[in-house]
């Protein structure tokens, strides 16, 4: 420590020095003495330092740091020149812990595009993927096929959820949904070979909808989940079976008929209906998702709204309307945000409460189409994932928001992503992104992968062996 | 010798022939012969005059001319023939003079050009030499006069009259001598003294003044000496006994204030009274020689100065640092070169000293090329227009605030084999559906782009449109493939709609089987095979010929087709609720060329149809034809009205896209001419969003935002918003067909290239 504190007095001989406040948003991480002169020429590596030495960490923590939201990638003093300030005035900085660029791990390949992922929470992490021929699998994290489905669903499974993760005592259910408008409840017991897969069959089916499904989201403290569908509408199910109707609907299409024919036997299951059907959009509802209060919940539609919604009441909480169609939607309940992905290639952070006054509180740009999925980054509050029809999958930091440039429509703030994962099979469209801690950043799409990146030195993990 | 002096000499001697012509008819006493002779002879005289030739020959053509001009020999002519042979004769004879004829009355001199030269007398015009003024008239005829001896007269005149013999002249005299008239006789008698009035002598004198006119006074000089009075000789005694004026002493106010105006300028120092002697210094004179030596001009408003030169560079010093010295490549490169291309017409050189350069030998070619470049480039002064390009563009609106349109391509359908025909997406906006070469239906997710359905419905014969049935609910499509229409009802829906579908469908198979038999139908209705009916299909319908495009009437229970092919019916409206298809034009005449495209009207019972070069609109209730539009296209391909229905695009395969305002004229409103290659299909979209688009061959669509106003006053506001390229061209094919998506401003196309694409 006295050697870094060497080298920065000698280093500042020469170069002329700057005031800095140095702040946090982690009460964890928070240095007393807040306000330094330091030489001009410090990068980011020579203010990690100084704030590790300030905080006197045993081990050091790589820190990054904003300046009036952009990250310092360049020396103060360039990043002074660039911005046209003086170094006479105090400059306010805002340091966290750094976020390591995501490495790319492995892939495990399946036999047609994937169109969603859900990475059980537990320890015993289970990749549940969503096919596009209408199965879903669970992979482990060494590429073995866990659980197949038997092919219940007629046509592509668009969405699969967790409901409870598997666990060496329980049973383990999930539940899958697609274009062919049922939602499916399956279970399997988790067997202990791991190499041997397990076929899973569909204990109850639960019809409503009239068109393709496109999202479920299931809340473990009610033990309700919701369905978005195609048709407009939302509806709302209990993973209690009694709790629901039987359903009536017939479902023998043409088209299912011709694929009962030609497949074997399919097992029967209970026919169920919904709790409730929420109507309020007037175009396919893209997403939906339980707010951290599982009584509400949001969605969005192509009709460009955000809906809150009270789930105990069925009624509309708020409307905000947006200028695009929206088509993803994610929560990021520390700070009071939810983020949407709209078909015009970008994201943007609204503030859900009724209080807030604007309809949209920053942009963050940088897809290059249609964002259509998220996931929250498991370490901090302030980073999550997107995952755009580019194959891209960009990570992005509230935090990095600038009220600076030009060509915002209301928002006034705006973004760039922290960092951009790439189809490691070259392109194709990501469809799902999940990010656990233990597992990694996992996406799918369109090159019928299951893509594993992770920032390394975040927390170890088993070796995840590359099949 | 020279010609002058030539036809000179020539003329003399024609002068002198005819003088010899005169004296042989004072030998020969035949003068009227003579007479034509001699005529003759001034005829022949030019052509003898323009003939270069010796004075001997041209005496000698003459004879021949002579000879030659002879053309019926007579008595006469015989005669003159021996005159014009002694003539010969007398002209070879007066030519011997001619020669001697010199040295009596002719000067030689030497010439300018040192040869002699002939000074000829003046030709006397002597009284014989002319005989013009003789006047024959005699007007008593050959008649021997001492016939009328005894008679006082000499013949009769033309009126019969005596001629009466002319006083001799013996008679007059004595008569004339007889009269003696006194000087100043008038023949007048005074009245008074009854005496003869005669005048006298001072009388006449006047009267010949008179007739002089002059002044009879006598005495009296017109030109007496002049005597100069006002002359600058001062006379002892003045002319005149005023007074000398008084301006003559008091000083002139003129000259004072001349004289204040030098004064004063001496004062101010303006003027110099005294020129400074210039001072003589031992100084040299210098000169700088790099200033313009041209003495500046004036400042004209014409004048344009001569451009300058540059200035020398380093490298034309005579002695230039090193690194503009050339090595020997470089010189080498140099001498290899043409002159003319050469970078500069030099090589820099270094001496010593300055004077150990050498004098340059181009200097004289420099200057040259530089006046030929000064007086061959003329230097004008151009008037430049002050007009701001910007201001003359009309006044857009800015696409950026005419968002959202489509900017960029978000998914690709792959999945046709050949090219792809027709989009179209479906009324609730999930799905689209694609018709392409390789004979199938597909139906795709329209952002995955998950293929979820297909139908291979011919194995040789594409699939040239597919169209949604325009309503909420009962979801069919229609295909047109070859001959037959297929109406489909996918199985990607909801089991109750399915079902809707397959009712509406197949409702009027009852109805066509009792109205059979009445006459001959354009289009037979019937089950399809169960292979086809497993997947969907619930009717085909087949026609003559080909359709090549099918569009539905909004209610969803006609559609009408096109196939260009059949002459006769080439537009066959089928009903869905009957099972029935019918022509509505019986003729082909009525029609008039073949039809292209067809489209039923949004909101009216009107019919467009589309021919090569005009679009008419029947009114369907009244059966009539309503209205024929000119859009001025030589070959229209597509045709789409506006979902409010008072305007109608046209696509021309002559890459003009016509915006029609059906209730302003026949002929287009706008004309947008943007595309390289011609337009295959157009499309409004019918979503609420002001925008249309066009595809063409040149592989783009391109989208433009058309707002029309409810104002009937305003008109449409057409601003071109967006150029989408992608697709790739294949064999000179690009976008065959554009479709928009319902409700969102989102855009399907389909290209040649064997992909839809999705813009949003």
């Amino acid at each position: 420590m006295s050697t870094d504190a060497m080298d920065l007095d000698s280093a500042s001989i020469s170069a002329p020095r700057v005031q800095i406040n140095l702040s946090t948003r982690d009460p964890t991480l928070s240095v007393p003495l807040q306000s330094l002169r330091v030489p001009t020429n410090l990068k980011r590596y020579g203010l990690s330092t100084l704030v590790n030495h300030l905080l006197e960490t045993a081990k050091p923590i790589p820190f990054d740091f904003l300046i009036d939201g952009q990250y310092l990638r360049t020396s103060i003093d360039e990043y002074l020149t660039q911005a046209g300030l003086s170094s006479e005035k105090p400059l306010d900085v805002e340091y966290v812990r750094s976020q390591l660029p995501p490495t790319y791990i492995g892939s495990f390949e399946q036999d047609d595009w994937i169109s969603s992922i859900h990475l059980s929470p537990s320890p015993s992490s289970s990749i549940l993927t969503g096919s596009f021929n209408g199965t879903a699998q669970i992979t482990s994290l060494s590429g073995d096929v866990l659980v197949r489905t038997v092919p219940m669903h007629t046509h592509s499974v668009k969405t699969v959820t967790w409901i409870s993760p598997p666990s060496p005592t329980n049973e383990a259910t999930f539940l899958t949904a697609g274009i062919d408008r049922t939602i499916n409840l399956w279970s399997y017991t988790p067997s202990a070979d791991p190499s041997s897969t397990v076929q899973a069959s569909p204990t109850t089916s639960y019809i409503s909808h009239k068109s393709t499904i496109t999202s479920l989201s299931y809340s473990p403290s009610t033990s309700q989940f919701l369905s978005a569908s195609s048709d407009h509408t939302i509806a709302l199910w209990s993973t209690n079976s009694s709790l629901l109707p039987t359903s009536t609907a017939p479902t023998s299409t043409s088209f299912s008929r011709k694929r009962r024919r030609t497949t074997s036997k399919l097992p029967t299951t209970e026919r169920k209906g919904p709790l409730t059907v929420l109507t309020p959009h007037t175009a396919p509802v893209s997403q939906v998702i339980h707010s951290p209060d599982p009584t509400a919940a949001y969605s969005v539609s192509w009709d460009k709204s955000i809906i809150t919604h009270d789930l105990v009441t069925s009624q509309v909480v708020d409307t905000r309307v947006t200028q695009h169609a929206l088509l993803s939607i994610a929560t990021l309940p520390s700070l009071n945000l939810i983020a949407a992905g709209s078909a015009a290639r970008h994201i943007t952070l609204h503030d859900p409460r009724a209080s807030s006054k604007t309809v949209q509180s920053a942009v963050l740009r940088g897809h290059t189409n249609a964002v259509v999925t998220f996931a929250r980054s498991p370490e901090s509050d302030y980073v999550f994932a997107s995952g755009g029809h580019d194959g891209c999958v960009r990570i992005w930091d509230v935090r990095s928001v600038s009220s600076s440039t030009s060509a915002d429509e209301d928002g006034g703030k705006s973004g760039g992503s922290l960092f951009v994962i790439k189809r490691e099979s070259g392109g194709g469209k990501v469809f799902g992104v999940d990010w656990s801690k233990d597992v990694g950043l996992v996406s799918v799409g369109e090159d019928k992968k299951i893509q594993v990146n992770r920032g390394e030195g975040m927390a170890d993990v088993s070796v995840l062996e590359q099949s | 010798m020279t010609a002058k002096t030539s036809t000179r000499k020539r003329s003399r001697t024609a002068a002198e022939e005819e003088k010899a012509v005169l004296s042989s008819e004072d030998e020969f006493e035949i003068p009227e012969i003579n007479g034509d002779e001699s005529s003759d002879e001034e005829d022949f005289s030019p052509g003898d005059e323009d003939s270069e030739d010796e004075e001997e020959e041209s005496s000698g053509d003459e004879i021949e001319d002579e000879i030659d001009s002879d053309e019926i020999p007579s008595e006469d002519e015989s005669i003159s023939k021996r005159n014009g042979t002694s003539n010969g004769d007398t002209t070879t004879g007066s030519d011997g003079e001619d020669t001697s004829d010199p040295i009596d009355n002719v000067k030689v001199v030497v010439g300018a050009d040192g040869g002699p030269r002939y000074i000829y007398p003046e030709i006397d015009p002597v009284y014989d030499s002319d005989d013009t003024d003789v006047e024959e008239t005699n007007t008593i005829g050959n008649i021997p006069l001492e016939y009328y001896e005894n008679y006082p007269h000499v013949g009769y005149d033309i009126n019969g009259k005596r001629i009466m013999r002319p006083a001799a002249g013996k008679a007059l005299d004595t008569l004339l001598d007889s009269i003696e008239l006194p000087k100043g006789w008038t023949g007048l008698i005074d009245k008074n003294s009854g005496a003869a009035l005669n005048l006298t002598e001072e009388e006449l004198e006047i009267v010949k003044k008179l007739q002089r006119s002059e002044i009879t006074e006598d005495g009296y000089d017109p030109y007496p000496d002049l005597v100069e009075y006002f002359s600058n000789t001062v006379e002892q005694m003045p002319l005149s006994s005023a007074p000398e004026p008084k301006r003559r002493f008091i000083p002139s106010k003129h000259e004072q204030k001349r004289v204040m105006k030098i004064v004063k300028g001496i004062r101010e120092g303006r003027i110099l009274p005294y020129k400074p002697q210039a001072e003589k210094t031992d100084e040299p004179e210098f000169y700088d020689i790099w200033a313009d030596d041209a003495p500046q001009k004036p400042d004209h408003i014409m004048n344009i100065p001569a451009p300058k030169l540059p200035p020398p560079t380093h490298d034309e010093s005579y002695n230039p640092p090193a690194e503009y010295l050339p090595n020997e490549t470089e010189k080498k490169d140099w001498e290899d070169q043409d002159p003319e291309d050469r970078e500069k017409n030099y090589l820099p050189r270094s001496h010593k000293a300055l004077r150990l350069v050498p004098g340059y030998n181009g200097f004289v070619n420099e200057r040259f090329e530089r006046c030929l470049d000064l007086y061959l480039a003329p230097r004008v002064r151009r008037n430049k227009l002050n007009i701001d390009p910007a201001s003359l563009l009309p006044k857009l609106p800015s696409p950026d605030d005419l968002k959202p349109f489509p900017t960029t391509c978000a998914t690709v359908y792959r999945g046709h084999e050949g090219r792809v025909r027709s989009v179209a997406a479906d009324p609730s906006g999930v799905w689209v559906a694609t018709g392409g070469d390789d004979g199938t239906v597909r139906v795709w997710e329209i952002l995955t782009g998950r293929q979820v359905w297909k139908l291979k419905v011919s194995s040789d014969e594409a699939v040239d449109s597919v169209t949604w049935r325009p309503t909420s609910e009962g979801r069919i499509l229609a295909a047109a493939c070859g001959n037959e229409i297929l109406l489909v009802v996918p199985p990607i829906f909801d089991s109750e709609e399915e079902t809707h579908g397959k009712e509406i469908l197949s409702a009027g198979f009852g109805y066509a089987t009792n109205k059979e038999g009445k006459k001959e139908a354009p289009g037979t209705w019937s089950k399809p095979d169960s292979e086809l009916e497993e997947e969907g299909v619930v009717v085909t319908i087949t026609v003559r010929k080909t359709v090549k495009y099918i569009a539905w009437h909004r209610r969803g229970d006609y559609l009408v087709t096109v196939s260009p092919e059949d002459v006769r019916k080439a537009v066959c409206i089928h009903r869905v609720s009957t099972h029935l298809s019918q022509t509505p034009f019986k003729e082909k005449s009525v029609t008039k060329g073949i039809p292209q495209r067809v489209q039923f009207h949004p909101s009216k019972p009107l019919l467009f149809v589309a021919t090569k070069r005009y679009i008419r609109i029947y009114d369907l209730a009244k059966a009539e034809l309503s209205k024929t539009l000119k859009p001025g296209a030589r070959w229209i391909s597509s045709i789409d009205i506006h979902p409010q229905g008072d305007n109608l695009i046209v696509g021309s395969y002559d890459k003009r896209l016509l915006w029609h305002d059906l209730d302003l004229s026949t002929k287009p409103y706008r004309t947008l001419r943007y595309h390289d290659r011609g337009i295959r299909a157009v499309a409004f979209h019918r979503g609420g969003f002001p925008l249309f688009c066009s595809s063409s061959d040149d592989g783009t669509v391109q989208v433009f935002h058309g707002k029309i106003y409810s104002d009937l006053m305003e008109n449409a506001l057409i601003v071109p918003l967006k150029v989408l390229k992608g697709h790739k061209i294949v064999s000179h094919l690009g976008v065959l067909d554009v479709d928009w998506h319902p409700k969102q401003p989102w855009l399907f196309s389909a290209g040649a290239d064997g992909t839809a694409r999705l813009w949003n």
